[in-house]
């Protein structure tokens, strides 16, 4: 008799957006199908805006999520300035685009160290996450924090950079090309990451489409969708770069994708930044004094994909309804369908592979036997097939 | 992807739907928003996603004056644009089609908002709660109108 195996991962991330609890139903190390629970983290951050005003609201979006922070005030602001009809000054705007981009450079490296460790490679994991602090240093240098920065205002941003500052930026930023170099080298060269990653979780363009995904998780199944694109905002439309897409749709794609990101936002800071050298110092907001009533949408592009917000204002200084869809909770779907068929030591790297920052699964993630819930797995085991499966690959070559 | 003129857009809906569209505001640059009868949403939902190739980003449920309001956000992606098709329900009977056997995206998104403000899905394929379990009990809903 084949026994039928409910493999559990989560429910508690707290570094996580929208925490969950995967229930893999396996026979024999094959993954049938899946079930899921999410909001065990539910904070009622919508509802908590509603009694907040306007302003307040930005530093409770910024904590929907720890890793991409400026995301949702980045969407929140559009929303507003649509709203109020407000027109940014360019400095603002550049400004604006230098955060979300260094922020995509951090949550991109943080994507691949995990990877990495994921699949038993602990060297790439050591390396981007050193690398990954350079990125943070220079939040600490421009906004004073290393994470939740408060950058954002209706209008424009609080703190400016000064010109003086340009020039160091842009040496840590020359300083960071060849470190990103040696990654994708590392990753997009080796035999062994082919194999394990490459036609591993597939999703076809029509599952993107109908699970609705985004960000680096439709664009490795070659849509090209990309909001700063699609739908410019803040400094995209006013410097050059293009949307990185793959027609791998699996694991190596996504991977694919978001390391030549990298490139493309360090070039996107490094032209903003010239750019501003040219404008005036200080003119970082116009003030926006009144709110009025009506509805407005304001989209962004997170490390993950689209953020959505929707505002409904009355005319007073508070919402009357703010809805926040993150990328994840539309990129999360598609496990049932990435991860169906494949192996318990590929389901840990497919999981991954659409970012639902996963760093604090591993403690939380065990196996229990369907019948006699005894505990079979535990996290650390998970990760132990996965490397074990890797070092096997390793052998054979 | 077809590409449309959205200057057309209120003039195309009204063609194709007649008297199933209330009225199309342009909200902001970019930015319509769509008063459609509840009966017909299947329909003109289908219409965007399978003729125009539109996205499903999200759905919206709120709180009205004469009941609840669901907000259906899509997106074109060839232009930027964002159409929303709004519908009101009765306060007493809040119920409607659901779109989760149109498209997989709004499986989540409806029994989030079935838990929260108690609209009824109609032939939704799982309608259980998303977020909240053991937290409410299942007829108490956390952001449902006061009564009275």
């Amino acid at each position: 008799m084949s026994t039928k195996t409910v493999i559990p991962i989560g429910p508690y991330h707290p570094l996580q957006e929208e925490p969950e609890l995967f229930k893999l139903y396996c026979e024999g190390e094959i993954v049938q199908d899946i079930e899921w629970e999410t909001g065990y983290n539910h904070r009622g951050i919508e509802k908590i805006n509603e009694s907040k005003t306007f302003d307040q609201v930005f530093f409770v979006v910024e904590r929907v999520c720890g890793i991409c922070s400026t995301s949702h005030p980045f969407a929140y602001a559009n929303a507003m300035e649509e709203l109020a009809k407000a027109e940014v000054p360019d400095r603002a705007k550049y400004i604006r685009s230098i955060i979300g981009e260094l922020e995509r450079l951090h949550s991109h490296l943080l994507w691949v160290g995990l990877a990495g460790h994921f699949l038993g490679y602990n060297t790439v994991f050591m390396w981007s996450w050193k690398y990954r602090e350079i990125i943070l240093d220079l939040f600490e240098k421009i906004t004073g924090n290393r994470n939740n920065y408060a950058m954002f205002r209706i209008g424009g941003v609080r703190r400016d950079i000064p010109n003086a500052q340009i020039p160091d930026i842009k040496n840590v930023l020359d300083t960071l090309k060849p470190k990103i170099d040696l990654l994708t080298g590392a990753v997009m060269d080796d035999p062994v990451i082919h194999a394990r990653t490459k036609k591993v979780g597939i999703l076809s363009k029509e599952d993107i489409i109908n699970y609705g995904a985004v960000g680096p998780t439709a664009r490795a199944s070659g849509i090209a969708i990309d909001v700063r694109k699609d739908d410019p905002y803040a400094a995209y439309p006013l410097v050059n770069w293009k949307v990185i897409t793959s027609e791998g749709c699996d694991v190596f794609a996504k991977a694919e994708v978001r390391l030549l990101e990298l490139y493309e936002s360090v070039s996107i800071i490094d032209q903003c930044l010239d750019k501003m050298m040219t404008l005036k110092e200080g003119d970082i907001f116009i003030p926006v004094k009144n709110i009025p009533e009506g509805m407005s949408f304001g989209r962004a592009e997170a490390p993950r994909g689209e953020v959505f917000h929707f505002i409904k204002s009355d005319g007073s200084n508070s919402p009357v309804r703010h809805k926040i869809r993150a990328p994840s909770y539309v990129n999360i779907a598609t496990f049932k369908k990435s991860c169906v068929g494949q192996t318990i030591a590929d389901a840990t790297i497919i999981l991954a592979a659409v970012d639902p920052c996963y760093c604090c699964t591993e403690r939380m993630a065990f196996a229990y036997d369907y019948f006699t819930r005894r505990k079979i797995m535990n996290g650390l085991d998970l990760i132990k097939i996965s490397h074990q499966k890797t070092n096997d690959l390793k052998m054979k070559m | 992807m077809v590409s449309i003129n959205y200057d057309i857009l209120p003039d195309l809906l009204k063609l194709n739907f007649n008297s199933d569209i209330h009225r199309v505001i342009i909200q902001q640059r970019r930015r319509l928003v769509v008063h459609i009868r509840k009966e017909a949403l299947l329909e003109i939902a289908n219409y965007f996603l399978d003729e125009l190739s539109y996205r499903f980003i999200i759905a919206t449920g709120m709180v009205c004056d004469n009941g609840y309001e669901i907000v259906y956000h899509f997106s074109d992606d060839t232009n930027g644009y964002v159409v929303n098709l709004m519908t009101e329900l009765d306060e007493k009977k809040p119920e409607i089609e659901s779109l989760a056997n149109l498209i997989n995206a709004a499986n989540w998104i409806e029994r989030e908002i079935h838990e929260l403000f108690g609209i009824k899905f109609i032939n939704h394929p799982n309608l259980t709660k998303l977020i909240s379990e053991g937290n409410w009990k299942d007829d108490e809903f956390p952001y449902a109108r006061k009564k009275g």
